[in-house]
């Protein structure tokens, strides 16, 4: 039910921008960031079950839980980084926001090296 | 407050986009510019506090 709440938000939203669009640039810019805002904040309670049902699976497998963490925050910069990047490409800055992806590349690859390394170790463990 | 953020933000578009034509054309240049830049940052102000909302829940969430 609530979907058909976001989808009209995000039309009011749309229309809106659109509307001032003309007369006054900067404010198109202004309205999508609110209304992207707004969708997130009122997704954010899905968002919330999802990590502790995440949470509550986790505890019953074997899988320590750092690695989960490192998903949990490749996810939340993955986010991050497409919300504003987006943003700005729309707005018509597509330079700024490829910057924004290549860094959110980086940090991620940068996370998930740690893990990589316990990888080979394990795996050098089994060979030598 | 969350959704009619949007229609606040839109109508201050609007108001300040008539306001700098009528004083456009009464030959009040400077005024328009600043009353433009009035409605910007007074939208800056609203929109700030949820983009802070917004990115304290997303590393609250995500654990980040």
């Amino acid at each position: 039910m609530d979907v058909i709440r976001i989808a009209v938000l995000g039309f009011g939203g749309v229309l809106l921008g659109l509307l001032l669009k003309q007369c006054r640039p900067e404010y198109s810019f202004y309205i999508s960031l609110a209304a992207g805002v707004c969708i997130l904040l009122l997704a954010s309670s899905k968002v919330q079950y999802l990590i502790e049902s995440i949470q509550s699976i986790q505890s019953s497998l074997p899988v320590d839980t750092a690695y989960l963490n490192v998903l949990l925050k490749m996810i939340g910069i993955t986010y991050i980084g497409h919300f504003s990047s987006s943003l700005c490409k729309d707005a018509g800055y597509a330079s700024i926001a490829a910057q924004i992806e290549t860094f959110c590349k980086m940090s991620m690859m940068a996370m998930a090296m740690p893990v990589l390394l316990t990888l080979l170790e394990v795996i050098q463990e089994f060979l030598g | 407050m969350e959704v009619s953020i949007i229609f606040k933000i839109g109508a201050v578009g609007i108001l300040v986009s008539v306001l700098s034509q009528v004083l456009k054309h009464s030959g009040r240049e400077e005024q328009a510019f600043l009353a433009s830049l009035a409605g910007l940052i007074l939208v800056l102000f609203w929109i700030l506090p949820y983009i802070n909302e917004l990115f304290e829940s997303v590393r609250r969430l995500f654990m980040l």
